[in-house]
């Protein structure tokens, strides 16, 4: 349960990054969540790629080789129309991790 | 789910590698590359990145195992609700497992038939020339009956005078004592012409079969087990060879052992030859033995009843008190 947890937030993030900024490869991915979380998550780079993988196997992402601006060669990630309807389930779950969470927490703070 | 992909990725494990390899590196560079940028120096900076990382061949080890895993995770996934679906309508359940079973059960029981009739062939040579010839009893003494055993004399009256039998044999049956082993035992006991395993075609896995020096009277004590009887009391057939066995009491030595699941007739543990005595030979009015014959070639079986017929009467003219009325009949 805990361990589908945190891998369910991984790929929440990495959905969600993918469905905001359309098209990245890993190492923008991380630089993306570190910002856009105002560096309060970094995503450890060990897991990115076994995470990565895992989803394109499942269908919710596709790659593609391309040259980067700096003209170097990296795998770009974009969402498919699975990854979509997997980000709306994922979205939901966490929502409901979080309320749960708090109803929690403020039960033990009351 | 692109199950099929993943399979295919565990046989192309080094093109996999290496795409993954690729992209580590490219991300190492690109981590290198912003950390000059930062201010760091090269080694600094490639230093940090690779850091980040961990062990990259144990990261690649990773990256390839969510494949297995994912594998038979979806495996198990299936097999689940395969089974929930299964439990969910019994009458389809049943009818599946019905068909499964009957198909099962149909292809083995064909196959068993298969297996003994066509794959493993009848073993005997040229099985369509070899007949039994049974005496045919007269109607009044034993109405309704048409095979009967065969009596020594007329047996040896048939085997001279026939124009249609390459040779003959006669098989007597004996359930004896087996003694001098370490416990005693009821085996079948077969007595045959010496000339009856040549008939079949059939040779010895060890040792030989009879001559017609066995078959004289006083000469008879030699023996030849079947295979499961040698194994069961000497293992391997040299080791039978020139061993004495006692049946009924009396001592005979085995010169040969025969191949596995040659058992006839009827279940043969062991042949000795009938050697039989002068007397024996001139019982005409007793009979006790089956009689088994290869046809010439060019003779069938009605050419074999028509000579057998003519044989019949003359014998039946010949020997009125033992043979009126008894004919002969060649076929299974």
């Amino acid at each position: 349960m805990a361990r589908n947890d945190l891998q369910g937030s991984l790929d929440l993030l990495i959905l969600k990054t993918l469905s905001q900024m359309g098209e990245l490869h890993g190492y923008g991915i991380v630089l993306h969540i570190q910002r856009a979380s105002d560096e309060l998550l970094s995503v450890e780079e060990g897991s990115l790629y076994p995470a990565l993988h895992r989803m394109e196997q499942s269908g919710w992402i596709r790659s593609e080789w391309k040259l980067t601006d700096t003209n170097r060669k990296a795998k770009y990630y974009r969402m498919t129309a699975a990854g979509q309807k997997e980000l709306r389930k994922a979205e939901e779950s966490f929502e409901q991790v979080v309320k749960g969470v708090r109803a929690v927490l403020r039960y033990a703070q009351g | 789910m692109s199950i099929l992909r993943r399979i295919t990725n565990l046989f192309h494990r080094s093109k996999l590698d290496q795409e993954i390899e690729a992209e580590l590196r490219s991300h190492i560079e690109m981590r290198t590359a912003d950390n000059i940028a930062a201010g760091m120096s090269p080694e600094e900076a490639r230093r940090d990145a690779l850091l980040r990382f961990g062990n990259r061949a144990v990261l690649k080890e990773r990256v390839t195992a969510a494949d297995a895993q994912m594998f038979l995770y979806s495996l198990w996934q299936d097999l689940r609700y395969g089974l929930r679906m299964l439990r969910k309508s019994p009458g389809f359940t049943t009818v599946v497992i019905l068909t499964l079973g009957l198909g099962i059960g149909a292809n083995t029981a064909i196959f068993s038939v298969v297996d003994a009739v066509m794959l493993r062939p009848l073993p005997f040579q040229n099985p369509n020339q070899l007949v039994v010839v049974w005496h045919t009893p007269p109607q009044k003494s034993f109405p309704g009956v048409h095979r009967f055993v065969v009596s020594p004399a007329n047996y040896i009256d048939w085997r001279r005078q026939n124009d249609v039998f390459a040779a003959m044999s006669a098989i007597g049956f004996n359930r004896a004592n087996l003694s001098g082993m370490t416990e005693p035992e009821s085996v079948q006991q077969r007595l045959v012409s010496y000339n009856f395993f040549s008939i079949l075609g059939v040779l010895p896995i060890a040792g030989r079969t009879f001559t017609a020096a066995d078959d004289q009277p006083g000469h008879g004590n030699v023996a030849i087990l079947n295979w499961a009887f040698c194994q069961a009391h000497f293992g391997a057939a040299k080791n039978a060879l020139g061993k004495i066995i006692e049946l009924d009491d009396k001592a005979y030595t085995i010169i040969g052992v025969m191949p596995p699941r040659f058992d006839f007739p009827f279940q043969a543990q062991l042949w000795t030859p009938l050697a039989w005595t002068d007397n024996e030979r001139a019982v005409r009015g007793n009979h006790n033995y089956i009689v088994i014959a290869r046809l010439k070639s060019g003779a069938d079986e009605a050419k074999a009843e028509a000579d057998m017929n003519t044989i019949s009467s003359r014998l039946a003219q010949q020997y009125p008190t033992d043979d009126a009325g008894w004919g002969a009949l060649a076929g299974c």
